[in-house]
């Protein structure tokens, strides 16, 4: 009777086994009707007043997975610095996950993004090889979102539904992609409206600075 | 008989061993120090601010004042030890960790803070907020025969390379919000008020030191930086360059 327990027992255990070669799908999330990762190809730059957005439709990727998701976006540098935009969907005055979602912004030479656009989504980076011949991996987003960290350090990203926007000092001629990568998609509908948009800077006590940005200058995440 | 099970056991992970090291030893497994191979060191060593800089410390060994700025209510904070793949020598004054480009991130293979900021009135024991980020506990320099302030301090666990750069700096104006190494937004918070913190270190003032380094800090000058070829090379680093003053 031991014996027929025990191999009941492997039995089952085996069987799980297998089972757990799927991923699991859930029975309360909704599936998202849009891909997961976009691609919304060249920016024009403008002053604020005149934004040229481009507006992204993307779903819910399988975190579980390792699955990272969002947009892609281009420009191309001029030698001087731009103002980048990020707008995930919702209000900032009226924040709720089942409406609202949150996308975070980066920036970085097309050379060193690690993504496909259009197919994943990925990191700007590089290795940095230092004065001893040591490798390091070497954060190459030159993105410093407006937003301040736990620290006080400026870099941090934003939560749900909240504008986020940063200066990029560019190389004329040279490829840059913007990156809006997604956080969480709202619960309603799982597929997240994400604007994005690159302005000409203003002079911010000597150094080029955003102009005043608020939740209504980008629409076309249905914030206003 | 109940034993043989233990000793299969015993025979297999002996065995597994063996297909692992070279050197066979099939109680190994009972061992209680293990060497992984990391190439992951501790050393020790000493720094000191020269006594010419007029430092001083008070009665619990934190730096308090200069004589070059004793009238002013110049805060001496934590001082800060690191090594690094080398320096920018290109300043004329001083010598800076190298950085990568784009991150500016120096990439320290290790280091060590002394002093820590929790303002902690010394004298009470309790935390104030009139000294946040304004003054360093856990300091304990001490005197030598010429009036030198001597501080021993220990990097633990950190990759060796031969020809790291040691380098240290001494902030001031710890709580300076442009340059400053305490945080005012961070750190221990009031259990009675919780909007009040006690302050704490940026994180990365060893991987952007940089972005900290001002005049009125006190950093390694040229001829100090130790370049460090094997692991027994003394580690006794003078910072002597107080930029703005004598460097």
């Amino acid at each position: 009777m031991k014996y027929f327990a025990k191999t009941f027992l492997g039995t089952a255990l085996l069987a799980s086994s297998f089972a757990c070669n799927e991923i699991p799908t859930s029975d309360f999330l909704v599936e998202s009707t849009v891909p997961v990762v976009g691609e919304l190809g060249a920016l024009q730059l403008d002053v604020v007043a005149s934004v040229k957005e481009l507006t992204a439709d993307v779903g819910r990727p399988n975190k579980g997975a390792g699955q990272f998701g969002g947009f892609t976006a281009t420009f191309t540098g001029d030698g001087g610095s731009v103002c980048v935009i990020l707008d995930p969907e919702g209000l900032e005055t009226d924040l709720d996950p089942e409406d609202d979602g949150d996308s975070d912004l980066y920036v970085g030479k097309e050379s060193d993004y690690t993504g496909t656009p259009g197919v994943t989504v990925g990191l700007f980076e590089g290795f940095y090889e230092d004065a001893l011949g040591v490798i390091h991996k070497n954060d190459l987003n030159r993105c410093v979102v407006q937003y301040t960290d736990y620290f006080g350090r400026p870099g941090a990203h934003a939560g749900l539904g909240k504008v986020e926007y940063c200066v990029v000092s560019t190389d004329a001629g040279v490829v840059y992609y913007v990156v809006g990568k997604t956080f969480s998609v709202p619960n309603d509908d799982a597929n997240l409206k994400v604007s994005v948009a690159i302005v000409e800077t203003i002079d911010n006590g000597g150094e080029p600075g955003c102009p005043s940005i608020t939740e209504t200058t980008l629409t076309g995440d249905s914030s206003s | 008989m109940k034993r043989i099970p233990l000793l299969i056991f015993c025979l297999m992970v002996g065995t597994l061993n063996a297909g692992c090291d070279d050197k066979f030893d099939p109680l190994s497994f009972l061992s209680p120090e293990f060497d992984e191979g990391l190439n992951l060191v501790d050393v020790s060593g000493t720094v000191t601010l020269p006594a010419a800089l007029g430092f001083s410390v008070d009665e619990y060994g934190t730096i308090i004042t200069a004589a070059a700025t004793e009238t002013t209510e110049t805060i001496y904070g934590a001082l800060y030890i690191g090594f690094f793949s080398g320096t920018d020598d290109s300043n004329a004054q001083y010598p800076m960790p190298l950085t990568a480009p784009v991150s500016n991130d120096a990439f320290p293979y290790g280091g060590t803070t002394i002093g820590t900021f929790d303002a902690i009135n010394p004298a009470t024991g309790e935390r104030d907020t009139e000294l946040v980020c304004k003054y360093v506990s856990n300091q304990n320099f001490e005197a030598d025969t010429d009036g030198n302030l001597v501080h021993n301090f220990d990097i633990l666990q950190f990759p060796f390379y031969s020809g790291a750069t040691l380098w240290a700096f001494l902030d001031v104006d710890t709580d300076d919000p442009e340059n400053g190494t305490c945080s005012l937004s961070s750190g221990f918070r009031d259990p009675d008020d919780n909007t009040i913190y006690y302050g704490a270190n940026f994180p990365d003032v060893l991987n952007k030191p940089q972005e900290y380094v001002s005049a009125g800090d006190v950093v390694t000058g040229f001829d100090d930086v130790i370049i460090m070829e094997s692991l027994s090379d003394p580690l006794d680093i003078t910072i002597n360059c107080h930029i703005g003053v004598n460097c």
